[in-house]
């Protein structure tokens, strides 16, 4: 999702949050940051590993089966985390795909993306397949290094979206902290990690790194935290010239993102999570903007009924088409091209994201009515339970 | 920290480079025959691809490394990223 900018006089929403402000919260960053306050502390960590291992372990154990040869009462959170991407990363791949695929007229909005994108990855995919020690090590660079832009993108868009629905007034001058310091999340850990002495891997494939100094990652973060404290106390500045309460939920997508890529970075036992973090950030608007435009385009009157089917329907419709994406797509390339399996998930996995990523920044322009309006929406609404 | 640029092999550069100008020029010929299709949005949104495939092309043949070239790569990309945000932008067509 693309940081779209504000205007003072443009519609808000009835209320700040999509469902509540408890559930907005958990969805947007909450739950990340309370994983990460949880496992900042050794000790409570080990408790946690320890007791969720007894309640799921079992649990975990047969449904990972298939994927790995793990001993029966292990919880390990990278198993965790692998099986979310089935119900959380992969649908909301899907869900972006199904946004600008589902008519020909969201299609024929954005031609280039939807048809000029695909055939240009299905070339360079092709190609990377057929190179995997020269053209592949590129090919997921690029998309490594736009992966986490493509993050930081999203919580900007998702703040500025709260703002919007909020109606609190961002300035020029907030925006530009706000995007200093979510951006510099991104750039400092990405150049950080872009010295000799890491050897990256994805999927077998060893990465390239263009040797910067391993040394600036202090003053990365210095310049982050500096960029986080203008950003405070403009938003405070903000909200007395507003004579308002700043909305905390506005708060939330920017602290999240300081924790998944500098507090958080190389914890193990979160950062597998990340993905799954920003995932759920995105599906929660993504459903809520369906829920909206399917009883739009239908004429229906909202009702609990409506929405619950079509909720389920558009999640089921998600998850069968990130079993496409992440699945059968990997599947096929690697039986087409003799290369090993994990360079071939790797290669098509990388070529899927970098789809994603420009779909994702065409469909989300708030400065669009077609795209605004919607998102203007609130779930009493989308469930005919508004007052009127 | 030497700044290097490693060209590749001399029989993988022919195929990479000849291949990289082939699609270049397609997405150009593109350019040029869906002109009023398109819309300058669209011809514009084919030019960034063009940008996206020469500066991926030119990794992959000189291999840059080190604090200059590596320094400019890493520049190039980002900016290219940046740039991205504006792929058949609705905001100003």
């Amino acid at each position: 999702m693309s940081a779209p900018a504000i205007a003072p006089q443009l519609q808000t929403a009835k209320q700040t949050a999509f469902v509540n402000t408890p559930v907005d919260f958990l969805l947007i960053g909450g739950f990340s940051i309370i994983h990460l306050a949880l496992f900042s502390s050794a000790e409570l960590r080990a408790v946690i590993t320890a007791t969720l291992g007894v309640l799921f372990g079992p649990l975990l154990s047969i449904m990972a089966a298939p994927f790995h040869d793990y001993p029966v009462n292990v919880y390990d959170a990278a198993i965790v985390a692998t099986l979310l991407t089935w119900a959380i990363n992969h649908p909301h791949f899907s869900a972006t795909s199904h946004r600008l695929y589902r008519s020909r007229e969201n299609m024929m909005q954005f031609p280039v993306t939807a048809i000029g994108v695909p055939a240009l990855l299905f070339v360079m995919l092709t190609a990377a397949l057929l190179m995997p020690t020269t053209i592949a090590p590129w090919f997921v660079k690029v998309f490594l290094i736009w992966s986490p832009y493509h993050f930081s993108a999203q919580t900007l868009g998702i703040t500025m979206l709260y703002a919007r629905r909020a109606g609190f007034v961002i300035s020029p001058v907030l925006k530009r902290a706000l995007i200093c310091f979510i951006f510099g999340t991104y750039l400092g850990p990405t150049l950080a990690a872009e010295g000799y002495n890491k050897l990256p891997e994805y999927y077998g494939i060893a990465l390239p790194v263009f040797g910067l100094p391993d040394d600036f990652f202090i003053l990365y973060k210095t310049a982050i935290q500096a960029a986080g404290l203008a950003c405070a106390v403009l938003l405070i500045n903000a909200a007395l010239q507003q004579k308002r309460r700043l909305p905390l939920l506005l708060l939330v997508p920017a602290v999240a993102q300081y924790a998944w890529f500098i507090i958080g970075a190389g914890m193990n036992g979160f950062q597998e999570f990340v993905p799954a973090y920003h995932s759920l950030q995105y599906l929660l608007i993504a459903w809520a903007i369906n829920l909206k435009e399917r009883a739009d385009e239908g004429k229906l009157t909202p009702t609990p009924k409506h929405a619950a089917l079509e909720s389920t329907r558009w999640f089921a419709l998600n998850v069968v088409g990130g079993i496409f994406l992440f699945y059968v797509l990997p599947k096929m390339a690697g039986l087409q091209f003799d290369i090993g399996t994990g360079a071939a998930i790797g290669i098509t996995l990388a070529a899927v994201q970098i789809h994603h990523f420009f779909v994702d920044g065409v469909i989300w322009k708030l400065r669009n009515p077609r795209v605004s309006q919607p998102l203007m929406t609130t779930w009493p609404e989308l469930s005919g339970r508004s007052k009127a | 920290m030497n700044s290097t640029l490693t060209i590749i092999d001399a029989t993988s550069f022919q195929s990479i480079a000849a291949g990289a100008l082939v699609m270049i020029g397609l997405i150009s010929s593109f350019a040029f025959i869906l002109r009023r299709r398109l819309g300058l949005r669209g011809v514009m949104a084919l030019h960034m691809l063009n940008m996206l495939t020469i500066l991926l092309t030119l990794f992959i043949l000189l291999q840059p490394k080190g604090i200059i070239y590596g320094g400019i790569s890493m520049l190039l990309l980002i900016g290219m990223i940046r740039a991205m945000s504006k792929f058949e932008n609705t905001d100003k067509s």
